[in-house]
């Protein structure tokens, strides 16, 4: 890799490493996630720590040929995204999700592309709407895009007054009756979802489809930034 | 060259300490067996004395060895009614310096991370609500650090404090004494402006 070509992109993590430096992780549109040590980063006077925060669109100069990349010069590259309250955790949410899918070192630019999309959007638009917008666009992009035209059973379009049951990396497969269980979508809220139509019933089915598309790609560990979205419960 | 058993187990050890590696743990062991034996010692038993017994405060979690921390039985304190929540017990010790601040503390010991599994049930929040429904807490000073995740911890908590109708507030960031606008990057000084108060 040159290593004075400037790259884009936004710090997914950082964590403390050795004495004053750390270990960033990187998600960049030329080169997908990086692993860069910053060295001397936690030092009292390192200028470069207040640009290496979550939510900077930075500029990254790298060096080094093995996994871990040092960090050169780095340069803002536009304004820093401020949110606070929920939208923050949302935007945490995002990064987890970035941070546990992507495989290392492999670009992806259309995930780049939604992920700084929805960065813009997120003070604006509504959150739920956005989020499921970016686990779907997130989905499609790795390669485990859902269908939601389509019984992929039947090879038929989905019908709005059918109940469809969702079958992982395969997409709809029509059920007979109306059964009362996790996995069985109305579809009415199928179509609504593919035409990216919000209302409360496609975006509390799309919330469930998400869930249940990501979880085998997320593994047993549970996804850590939810928890922000709800309260604390007392112990005792 | 390989060292007797002993020595070898002393240089590893020494190794536990933030920023020792090999070289340094080697000079530390040589310096100590020949010159300083009877510091080492008292090192030795200062170390085993404080791993066993040190332990979290009950009540604001920070170090110490008694059950509740000297601050916190401080009845002055607890009589102000006002509660600093910080990261850790250096950034009590920092802002004791000060003798600016008279109420208790609350010590995270870390900060809302989830990618580094850090939810809020790791943060002894629990216990935080704890405290904000029993005692009279007039005012939550939140003092997590100026990066993003403290932001989040800090309005995770706020968010708790409007909850149990507490008042909660945000410690000011800004522009360090004796320092120069030219000097000072952007973001810390956009904060600053947007921070900026009436004179």
């Amino acid at each position: 890799m040159m290593s004075d070509d400037l790259i884009d992109g936004f710090v997914l993590h950082s964590r403390p490493y050795r004495e004053t430096s750390a270990l960033v992780d990187i998600f960049s549109q030329q080169l997908g996630k990086v692993s860069v040590v910053a060295k001397g980063l936690r030092g009292k006077r390192n200028p470069k720590k207040s640009l290496l925060q979550l939510f900077q669109p930075l500029q990254f100069q790298l060096s080094g040929k093995s996994e871990l990349k040092n960090l050169g010069h780095i340069e803002i590259a536009g304004k820093p995204y401020h949110f606070s309250g929920h939208v923050l955790f949302s935007a945490m949410y995002l990064n987890e999700l970035l941070n546990r899918l992507l495989m290392k070192e492999f670009a992806y630019p259309e995930i780049y592309d939604i992920y700084v999309e929805t960065l813009n959007q997120l003070s604006v638009r509504e959150i739920e709407p956005l989020l499921r917008e970016f686990e779907l666009g997130l989905l499609q992009a790795l390669g485990y895009g859902i269908d939601f035209t389509a019984d992929w059973q039947h090879q038929e379009a989905i019908h709005a007054e059918h109940y469809y049951g969702f079958v992982h990396e395969h997409g709809w497969q029509k059920l007979d009756n109306n059964h009362q269980h996790a996995n069985c979508f109305k579809g009415s809220d199928l179509i609504a979802i593919a035409e990216l139509n919000w209302q409360s019933t496609s975006l509390a089915a799309a919330k469930k489809i998400t869930r249940m598309a990501l979880r085998p790609l997320l593994g047993d560990k549970p996804l850590k930034s939810r928890e922000l979205f709800a309260p604390v419960v007392r112990t005792e | 060259m390989k060292f007797s058993p002993l020595i070898d187990g002393l240089i590893s050890s020494l190794k536990v300490l933030p920023g020792v590696g090999a070289k340094s743990a080697q000079r530390m062991a040589f310096q100590l067996l020949e010159r300083n034996r009877e510091g080492a010692l008292k090192l030795s038993e200062a170390l085993h004395d404080a791993m066993q017994h040190v332990k979290h405060c009950q009540r604001c979690r920070t170090f110490t060895e008694q059950s509740i921390c000297d601050i916190c039985s401080n009845p002055k304190r607890q009589e102000s009614g006002i509660l600093c929540i910080v990261e850790s017990p250096q950034d009590v010790i920092a802002i004791e310096q000060t003798a600016e601040f008279s109420g208790r503390y609350f010590v995270l010991m870390g900060h809302l991370s989830p990618i580094d599994g850090i939810g809020p049930s790791d943060l002894g929040l629990d216990k935080l609500l704890d405290i904000l429904s029993k005692e009279s807490v007039e005012e939550v000073i939140l003092a997590t650090n100026p990066t993003v995740e403290g932001e989040a911890t800090a309005h995770y908590i706020a968010q708790m404090c409007k909850d149990n109708n507490v008042s909660a507030t945000r410690i000011a960031h800004g522009v360090p004494v004796g320092g120069e606008l030219e000097f000072i990057d952007g973001s810390t000084l956009t904060h600053a402006f947007s921070g900026r108060r009436q004179l």
